[in-house]
């Protein structure tokens, strides 16, 4: 027998063989569980969510007294406010800048009153910021008796990518005198 | 006595019927199964991020239950693509010139909080993430293109909001649940 005949005898018997009811009967169950296996694993992944954290941050309101007539006599109360002694970071592509909201609007051109941490090989020195902001809080403190109200305002110009932002944002909220953070525009 | 037609008919439909068979209906039991299968992941609820294009920031940050209102910020060419938890669809250009471009937004989510606020009310219970608005900001996106959405949170209201992270892979995933933190309290 030639070899292409030898091969075409297995190839036949093989044929046979597989159909036989008890192959054909195990190929199906099988076929019918890797269907399973993989329908499975498909809908759990787009239907099964991952976990999600969130930086939180607020947007100031207007303090506005409101009048309840009813019985629960219900008043907001106000934990803090922003002041023109609240404390003030902006971030540029170059440094951080940060001092009072004074210093950066009425201020604006006494270079005395704002102070700068510039940026390491383009990346933002956050730890330092922080650090150095817990230091001026105490200064502060000690020599004009301005106590931190918790709130910062951040104004990140507009070039500044999100995960940037946001990161800077929950770096700020490492510090206890900087726990609520507002995002600020229109400065840059 | 000759058997008549119908006879003849009726036995040779109880013989077959009284033939043992070894067919089982595997087309019904696989589609029916599957079914069943598909049904039960469908159930639980379709994950509202599923397909969605904004890829977030991967970071540790505070385990953010899901609140009422979420949207995802992604940029997609020239425009903007804001998505929200009920499949709205908003584009807006990447740089607006006016605020006409985010007129349909804003009126979406006016429309939002209110119904929020409403519910809330009627049912006489109200939980903080109710208005919470957590924002999936995509990494490409620049604070440029998130500010006027800010504004937007302004105009209809919000207070609270924040940006989603993904917690998958982070080591550090703080284990305080965001909930109902009363900003009030925070800094007692």
């Amino acid at each position: 027998m030639t070899v292409s005949t030898k091969l075409q005898s297995k190839i036949s018997r093989t044929k046979k063989r597989l159909f036989e009811d008890r192959w054909s009967q195990a190929a199906w169950i099988l076929a019918v569980l890797g269907l399973f296996v993989v329908l499975t694993g498909s809908m759990r992944a787009v239907m099964l969510s991952r976990s999600y954290g969130a930086v939180s941050a607020e947007l100031p309101v207007l303090r506005v007294p409101l009048e309840d007539p009813g019985r629960h006599r219900f008043s907001p109360k106000f934990a803090a406010a922003l002041k023109r002694t609240t404390a003030t970071v902006l971030l540029t592509a170059d440094a951080f800048y940060f001092g009072e909201m004074k210093a950066f609007s009425e201020d604006f051109g006494d270079p005395r009153s704002k102070f700068i941490i510039r940026h390491v090989d383009q990346e933002p020195q956050l730890q330092t910021l922080v650090s150095t902001m817990d230091r001026w809080f105490a200064e502060r403190l000690r020599e004009s008796q301005i106590r931190s109200d918790g709130v910062v305002v951040f104004a990140p110009s507009g070039e500044i990518p999100m995960p940037v932002v946001i990161q800077v944002m929950d770096g700020l909220r490492a510090s206890q005198s900087m726990q609520r953070v507002v995002l600020a525009a229109g400065l840059l | 006595m000759r058997e008549k037609l119908w006879q003849k008919a009726c036995n040779r439909v109880r013989d077959r019927l009284g033939a043992e068979s070894s067919w089982i209906p595997a087309h019904v039991l696989v589609s029916g199964i599957a079914s069943i299968v598909l049904l039960a992941f469908v159930m639980r609820g379709v994950d509202s991020r599923a397909g969605n294009p904004a890829v977030p920031l991967v970071f540790p940050a505070p385990l953010q239950e899901d609140t009422a209102i979420w949207i995802s910020v992604t940029p997609i060419g020239e425009e903007v693509v804001i998505t929200t938890n009920d499949r709205q669809v908003f584009r807006v250009p990447q740089q607006p010139t006016d605020d006409k471009a985010y007129q349909e937004f804003n009126a979406w989510l006016r429309g939002r909080t209110r119904s929020e606020a409403l519910s809330a009310g009627i049912a006489g219970n109200y939980r903080l993430k109710q208005t919470k608005v957590i924002i999936r900001a995509d990494q490409h996106l620049k604070y440029l293109h998130v500010r006027p959405l800010l504004y937007s949170l302004a105009a209809a209201g919000v207070t609270r909001y924040g940006f989603e992270t993904d917690l998958s892979g982070t080591q550090d995933i703080a284990a305080n649940v965001d909930t109902n933190s009363d900003p009030t309290k925070e800094n007692q």
